[in-house]
């Protein structure tokens, strides 16, 4: 909720009193209460507009009637309104008769047919006879980009799609085309559609005009089986539905209802058009076995057995602690509950951990140090209401597309402060007039927070008594600051101290914050001082300051959030426990029924590729990641597995990862599963099963149970319901909140210690090497994440090559035009790549998308933290 | 390849400090104007020239220059003859008085003679009806017109 408060407004509808906010237009009013009146160019979440005239109510206002268009009137105090009158009827059904004179009745073969407002309207007001002449169009459908097709034949201008693109969307790659009887919906020059693919325009067209291409099978809506998920890719979370026909999964919509989930009906480029990785020619069928270099198909059991063998051996002959575990960002919660329990439970090792976690461990404690300082967050939805929103390094238009949205409204609705801080000059359009750019150079990240933090001391822009009553080490912290004035941080950032002081004084005033930290703070090996600053500037702000910090910790992938919720780290166990807790342990044993949890304290998994390395871990089990493509350090990856005795690999697709294991294991996609993942705000939410599995691929949850039962020691609990049971027992942050229909928030248990500023490390300016005068800027494509999607063929056609963005001054520099072949090295490693000259690209920086196999940006770092140098030099 | 002239680039300059820097895109249709004055119609590359000037997307700016009659969107010719066909025209013939200029033209509505002397469009309301039927050739108005009218009009121009 936004600190501007609304005064709340009293009125009748059809006799039913009702109060909402001053401002609400009739319309909104009436949907939210379930009271229907026709309508077909109004949304909830775009600007009033009345294209189609079939909204009319009838308002009474101190006994005197007039009849309104619902969708742009706002409600009055006392304002006594009637909906469907017989002269509200005759006149929206007027209108809707001349937008059917053009209509063409071709309902049998449209999309949108069963959930088509056109219909459900027409039905409402029952015309069944048209009385104009019929003129329906009949232009040929265009198909000119890959996946939205056009057939304006239906269209019937209520100017829908090209509201959410620009409103929402920030992206205006639609509009209308002349106007009277030759208006039109299009692009500019009517050139193919070449926009951010967000589908957004689909979704709230009441036609079928624009429909969904990226699926063979087509036809009447009504058809399709709904069955609604959470979406599989980024951390935000978007709730899905994946809709079915005769069993394969065919296409993705959003649900588009603002009480569903937290995406408010929007979706990304991936979430809606990226699900050919279900379906795919790609996807492991059976599980393989490694013999003499070649793989070969073997059986479940043949499989099971093997690594039952050889887990029994290497815990033989080196004990529990030598066999490790990497559970996967993008398995469900209950799929890494019971893989860190075979660990623990079944074979005694604590070794267990995730990618992010072993990358950025201080992630998990920067979230816990929020929560510590009194700052839970409030559930991500109201990012909608808020008053200020800092972006902090995080490359929002591919990374959290669907915060954009929420954003983009809140900026329309509130005229939120919008603060981008990155080192590159990102395009995000919004319709707010307060936006800051605290544009930085590469690695300065600190330095911009801790800034911000003492201009907010220095000219006590909050209440210094207040802060320093509630955080007991407020003193230190100002001490650690003195640094930071105005002229060493402009040296660091670049940013100038004007721009500084107006972000503080916005950031200061009495608002509704949300701080959105991308993971490209964490690139970088001061990852986690700029963790701290941040906490630290929201403490500040929490302690000292009106209305409300809310502060994510930044996550990549669907589970990013719960697979460490589930304990899949070494220092946790599942909802934050000490793993070294004696009495968690012996609870977590009494829950498991086993004798006792002991773990020798060795922790090989902090340091895992390290310790695989020289030798200390027998048995890797790799369940759902590919490290050799996706971990940060590349060569090392490489040099640790190829030392590992023996390699489980557990993928829905053979990554590189598996093509270096000795046993790899089919798993289903996250179609195929049932279940819940958490996301980067801690909302809990339902995974639900809408087909098969594809081949003999299992549910990780299935290959766990079985593998525990081949080792002997059957799980007690191996149903899903069972497990989560199991799950908000012994995690009590989860308690009510599975299955995840309802897509709760879970919040922390109150903590007992005092909050505190996190003092840690100077700020050291990173400079690149004289001769690697560049530093990379590695992240997720806008249309890809991860590699998955590097199989999705409609994703693989909107972004085929990976494009290395150059600053325009470098390119000048080096004599590189956009189309250019580069040759990019560092010290260890070097590729080709094509080059893209734009000005988004930060200056001495190239930015190099991760998602391409091919173009192995991880393997440009080796060993060395910090800044990734390189040189960029034309390819011969 | 589009470019302002260095007199628009000046006449541009003069319009948008009448906006406040926020706002510029009020300063569209000012844009379109002289972005026609300068090349005889608006091009598609024209259109996003304007809208990098003014952040808007090329499909905004399109919107709002095919919304508009008077900016042509496509090259035109030497005169440009805009018939008005709108209620008062209407019944007093223009539609006659149209087609027989049209025939002259030897072109169809719409189009540019060869020559690229003329182009014929049509055009809803000339705010003339006391003098109707109208038509409107680049800035002049030519009233109460007749078939022989028109033909001694057009003879002029050649
Ligand atoms: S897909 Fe999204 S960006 Fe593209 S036209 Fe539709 S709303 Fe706009
Ligand atoms: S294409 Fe659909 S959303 Fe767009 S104007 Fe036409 S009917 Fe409305
Ligand atoms: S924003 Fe993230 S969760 Fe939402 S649809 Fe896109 S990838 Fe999926
Ligand atoms: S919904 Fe009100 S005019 Fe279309």
């Amino acid at each position: 909720m936004s600190t501007v408060v609304k005064k709340q407004v009293a009125v009748k509808v059809d006799g039913k009193d009702i109060t909402a906010p001053e401002g609400t237009v009739i319309l909104d009013v009436a949907k939210r209460n379930n009271i229907p009146v026709t309508n077909l160019c109004s949304h909830r979440n775009l600007k009033p507009f009345a294209a189609c005239r079939t909204c009319m109510v009838e308002v009474n206002v101190n006994g005197k009637k007039e009849l309104v268009y619902s969708c742009t009137h706002p409600i009055e105090e006392g304002m006594e309104i009637r909906t469907n009158t017989e002269e509200t009827n005759r006149y929206n059904g007027a209108c809707l008769e001349m937008l059917l004179v053009e209509h063409p009745l071709d309902c049998p073969i449209c999309d949108k047919s069963g959930v088509c407002p056109l219909q459900d309207n027409t039905e409402e007001l029952g015309i069944y006879n048209n009385r104009f002449e019929i003129n329906r169009r009949n232009e040929p459908s265009i198909k000119s980009n890959p996946l939205i097709e056009f057939y304006l034949n239906r269209c019937i201008m209520c100017g829908m799609c090209v509201r959410v693109c620009d409103e929402i969307q920030g992206v205006q790659a639609l509009d209308f085309h002349n106007r009277g009887m030759k208006v039109g919906i299009g692009t500019a020059n009517d050139e193919p559609l070449d926009c951010e693919f967000c589908g957004q325009c689909i979704t709230v067209c009441p036609t079928g005009a624009l429909m969904d291409m990226s699926s063979e099978a087509r036809g009447l809506a009504a058809l399709f089986t709904n069955n609604e998920s959470t979406c599989n890719y980024c951390s935000w979370g978007c709730t899905v539905d994946i809709q079915t026909k005769k069993g394969k999964a065919t296409r993705i919509e959003p649900i588009d209802d603002e009480n569903v989930g937290i995406n408010n009906g929007n979706l990304c480029a991936k979430g809606r058009f990226g699900h050919h990785i279900i379906h795919n020619q790609d996807r492991i069928q059976t599980p393989l076995m490694n013999v003499g270099g070649s793989f070969k198909e073997v059986t479940w059991d043949e499989a099971y057995n093997a690594i039952a063998e050889r887990l029994k051996a290497a815990i033989n002959r080196g004990g529990p602690e030598t066999v490790a575990g990497i559970a996967s960002e993008k398995s469900t919660n209950e799929e890494n509950y019971l893989f860190q329990k075979l660990f623990r439970g079944v074979l005694g090792s604590n070794q267990i951990t995730n990618l992010q976690h072993l990358r950025a461990p201080h992630v998990n404690r920067f979230m816990l140090g929020c929560f510590q300082n009194g700052m839970t967050s409030k559930p991500i939805q109201e990012l909608e209401e808020a008053d200020v929103v800092l972006i902090f390094n995080s490359d929002l238009p591919s990374e959290f597309p669907v915060a954009g949205n929420a954003i983009r409204k809140a900026a329309i609705n509130f005229q939120a402060d919008i603060m981008i801080a990155n080192p590159r000059n990102l395009v995000f359009d919004h319709e707010s007039r307060n936006e800051t750019r605290l544009t930085f150079q590469h690695g300065s990240d600190q330095a911009v927070a801790n800034r911000l933090a003492k201009i907010l001391i220095d000219n006590q822009l909050v209440d210094l008594d207040k802060a320093k009553g509630a955080v007991s080490n407020f003193d230190d912290y100002v001490s650690s600051l003195e640094n930071y004035n105005a002229d060493f941080a402009e040296t660091a950032t670049g940013i100038d101290d004007e721009t500084f002081t107006k972000a503080a004084t916005r950031l200061a005033r009495n608002a509704d914050r949300f701080f959105l930290i991308g993971n490209d703070v964490l690139e970088n090996e001061d990852g986690e001082d700029v963790l701290n600053a941040l906490l630290n500037l929201g403490t500040l702000l929490h302690s000292g300051g009106e209305g409300s910090v809310n502060i994510y910790p930044p996550r990549e992938h669907c589970n990013s959030q719960g697979v460490n919720d589930m304990g899949c780290a070494p220092e946790y166990l599942p909802g934050y426990k000490c793993a070294k807790d004696s009495k968690a342990l012996a609870a977590l044993a009494e829950t498991w029924g086993i004798d006792a949890l002991n773990f020798d304290g060795q922790d090989k998994a902090s340091d895992l590729f390290e310790n695989c390395k020289n030798g200390s871990i027998n048995f890797l089990y790799i369940a759902g990641e590919d490290p050799l493509h996706s971990y940060y350090k590349g060569a090392q990856v490489r040099e640790a597995l190829k030392t590992t005795p023996f390699l489980v690999v557990q993928d829905v697709f053979m990554t590189q990862t598996c093509e270096v294991a000795d046993v790899v294991l089919p798993a289903a996609s996250w179609a195929e599963k049932d279940g819940t993942y958490t996301n980067m705000s801690r909302h809990v939410q339902r995974v639900k099963r809408a087909i098969l599995p594809e081949g003999e691929s299992k549910p990780d949850f299935d290959i766990f149970c079985e593998l525990a039962e081949a080792l002997g020691s059957p799980f007690q609990n191996d149903s899903l319901e069972d497990v989560q049971r199991e799950i908000e027992n012994v995690a009590p942050i989860y308690k009510g909140l599975l299955p995840g229909e309802e897509c709760r928030q879970w919040t922390p248990e109150s903590s007992s210690e005092k909050p505190k500023f996190v003092i840690g490390g100077e700020f050291k300016k990173m400079a690149a090497k004289k001769e690697y005068p560049l530093s990379v800027i590695a992240n997720n494509h806008m249309f890809h994440i991860g590699s998955y999607t590097r199989h999705s063929k409609v994703l693989n056609t909107l972004a085929p090559d990976c494009k290395a963005g150059m600053n325009p001054a470098d390119a000048k520099r080096l004599e590189i035009k956009t189309g250019d072949k580069v040759v990019v090295e560092s010290k260890n490693h070097k590729f080709e790549l094509l080059v893209e000259v734009t000005p988004v690209a930060a200056k001495g920086t190239v930015h190099i998308p991760k998602n391409w196999t091919e173009i192995p940006v991880n393997m440009l770092r080796n060993g060395e933290e910090g800044l990734t140098s390189i040189k960029v030099s034309k390819a011969e | 390849m589009f470019a302002f002239s260095e007199t628009s680039e000046k006449e541009i300059e003069k319009q948008l400090v009448k906006y406040p820097p926020e706002r510029k895109k009020s300063a569209i249709l000012a844009l379109l104007r002289i972005a026609q004055q300068q090349n005889g119609y608006v091009s598609a590359e024209a259109m996003e020239e304007i809208g990098r000037r003014l952040d808007l997307s090329p499909a905004y700016v399109e919107s709002v220059c095919s919304f508009y009659t008077m900016y042509y969107t496509r090259p035109v010719g030497k005169y440009v003859i805009m018939f008005c066909i709108n209620v008062s025209c209407h019944l007093l013939d223009c539609d006659n008085l149209l087609e027989h200029t049209a025939k002259k033209l030897n072109i169809q509505v719409g189009e540019t003679t060869a020559d690229k002397m003329f182009t014929l469009l049509r055009e809803e309301c000339l705010a003339e009806c006391s003098r109707a039927p109208v038509m409107r050739i680049n800035n002049d108005y030519h009233v109460n017109l007749t078939p022989q009218k028109i033909d001694q009009i057009l003879d002029s121009l050649k």
